[in-house]
């Protein structure tokens, strides 16, 4: 069975792959014949000499390092801010059932649309970034924390109860662990909408981390570094996507 | 009779024939114009007003963009035809990477209508005291990035400067006292100007440098120029005759009324971008400016005598008045 799991998974592994090598094969051979414009899409091999560049000259680590520093913050203050809301709107019946509906609202809509309001109140620098980031993180947290304590089984707030606990001790042994997972997803929501509102502003307005680099190069014309750039934010949204993942495997298992 | 209807019937039929094959037919000319109610670039708006373009047998396309790299590329992919007052820095890198794109005319030589400025309440009284004080600039790489820095360097100050993005942006920055001068570009702001809110301290062509450099061209695909070359030079005999209309008492009256700006702000606006600084020839600074583009990134080197002139294939030299 296991042998079985493995052989499926190395499968779907290699027909990814394939398709992806295919994929750049037919862009190499689109772009060489003059199908497609360079200026439109510059060939594999020009995107990855710009990419050899991009490490040898633009320092791209340290701008994934602000980026994943900038999107971390805005997410842990959101987790702050966040859990406690969605366990205030579980608590409080009339509030969760009144507010649902406008953070399911909210949260479909374009915030990003927000920041020169932010702009004008925080500055043009890590202070727009961080509440324009926050924003976009804490409605999934709230709204999946308020629907991780619903789905806790009642048995196990009875055995709590059997147990004489304090409703502190019944949050930290019982509804938090329960609703752990619930909760981990929207905290994976909120991980990945948050890194996109993050480059993005920093595309933007040009702030510097992953996005700023994009913008960078696009306003010197270096379509290539363009493309090479915007593979690494691909690579970075992978990357920060199964740690996630891990970490919601890894919290399931315990 | 009978031939007279036979006459007429033929001619109708041979206008007919004409009208079909486009020989009357006027060239459509895709023009990328950026920010749409600045003065330079709507020019062309007012000259089509006046039928300038119609004489010329163009019809124009107009499409507004955000200007920089965007309108630029819009050319190179051959979504437009020509592109007005779009930066030099960006044609140079572009032309370098083997980009289809060439220069047909100087758009702005100096930079006059660029002014740095202070609230009306602010203890700096010239830019001689910008000494570590906050200067914003638009972007990195631009020519407010550029012209604040030459500034800077000929006045002998070293300002903190920052890119504090577009002009209304920067504004409320100074007014809520994040740094304290700001920039702009005229006509925006010159409203604030004369009614005393903010005071201006110092201006783009202050630094002798940047006076005689032509910091913004017109630009078209290459390919399209090798086409259409009578086009583009009907296209920018028609444009200088919007220049000069748009700098008359009656263009400025129709750029007032079609922006709903004050006609003592719009009188101010030659003060800071003059006609003559926008004439279409000669082409200045370039060894500056490829030092700029070197220095920022945008130039691996130099461009050689033989690509500039390539490049730069000014198609109409008016006459100035």
């Amino acid at each position: 069975m296991r042998t079985g799991i493995m052989r499926a998974g190395t499968r779907a592994l290699i027909v990814g792959l394939g398709s992806l090598a295919v994929l750049i094969g037919l862009a190499q051979v689109a772009v060489s014949a003059g199908w497609i414009s360079r200026f439109i899409l510059p060939a594999p091999t020009e995107i990855w000499t710009a990419m050899l560049e991009l490490f040898a000259e633009e320092h791209p680590l340290q701008a994934a390092i602000a980026t994943v520093g900038r999107t971390l913050s805005a997410i842990g203050l959101a987790i702050a801010i966040g859990v406690p809301c969605g366990w205030a709107l579980w608590r409080y019946r009339t509030a969760g059932r009144a507010y649902e509906g406008w953070l399911g609202a909210l949260f479909a809509s374009p915030k990003l649309l927000l920041y020169p309001l932010f702009l004008v109140m925080m500055g043009r620098g890590f202070g727009t970034l961080l509440v324009m980031g926050w924003l976009t993180a804490v409605i999934p947290i709230v709204l999946k924390t308020r629907e991780g304590l619903v789905s806790v089984p009642p048995v196990l707030i009875r055995v709590g109860r059997s147990f004489n606990l304090t409703d502190r001790q019944m949050l930290w042994k019982i509804l938090l662990p329960s609703a752990a997972p619930v909760i981990f997803t929207g905290i994976r929501l909120s991980v990945i909408y948050t890194l996109i509102a993050i480059i993005a502003l920093e595309f933007l307005l040009n702030l510097g981390g992953l996005g700023g680099l994009v913008d960078n190069l696009y306003d010197r014309y270096d379509i290539p570094g363009t493309y090479a750039a915007i593979v690494l934010v691909l690579i970075l949204s992978i990357v920060y996507f199964r740690i996630v993942e891990r970490i919601q495997a890894w919290l399931r298992s315990s | 009779m009978k031939t007279c209807k036979a006459l007429c019937l033929g001619a109708a039929a041979a206008m007919v024939a004409l009208s079909a094959s486009g020989a009357f037919a006027e060239d459509l000319v895709r023009l990328i114009s950026n920010h749409k109610g600045d003065w330079s670039t709507v020019m062309p708006l007012l000259g089509e007003q006046q039928g300038y373009f119609k004489a010329e047998n163009i019809k124009l396309d107009i499409t507004w963009s955000a200007g920089g790299s965007d309108a630029q590329q819009a050319i190179i992919t051959g979504a437009g035809d020509i592109v007005i007052q779009t930066g030099t820095l960006g044609v140079l890198s572009a032309y370098e990477k083997g980009a289809p794109i060439r220069i047909i005319g100087a758009a702005m030589t100096g930079s006059g209508g660029l002014f740095w400025y202070v609230p009306k309440d602010s203890p700096i009284k010239s830019f001689k005291e910008a000494d570590g004080k906050t200067m914003g600039f638009s972007r990195p790489g631009s020519s407010t990035d550029l012209v604040s820095s030459a500034l800077a360097k000929h006045f002998g100050v070293n300002p903190k400067r920052l890119p504090t993005g577009t002009p209304t942006a920067t504004l409320t920055q100074v007014m809520s006292g994040q740094i304290d001068i700001g920039w702009s570009s005229a006509p925006v702001l010159l409203d604030k100007i004369s009614s005393g809110e903010i005071r201006v301290i110092v201006q783009g062509d202050d630094a002798p440098d940047v006076r005689e450099q032509t910091i913004r061209v017109d630009a078209v695909n290459a390919n399209w120029l090798k086409a259409h070359r009578d086009v583009a030079t009907r296209f920018m005999r028609a444009m200088w005759k919007s220049y000069e209309y748009t700098y008359s008492e009656q263009g400025m009256k129709d750029y007032s009324k079609m922006f709903d700006i004050k006609m003592d702000v719009v009188k101010a606006i030659p003060k800071y971008a003059t006609l003559e600084a926008q004439a279409f020839w000669p082409i200045k600074g370039l060894d500056q400016t490829m030092k700029e583009a070197v220095q920022t990134k945008r130039l691996k080197k130099p461009l050689t005598q033989k690509q500039l002139d390539d490049l730069i294939q000014v198609v109409y030299k008016p006459k100035l008045k």
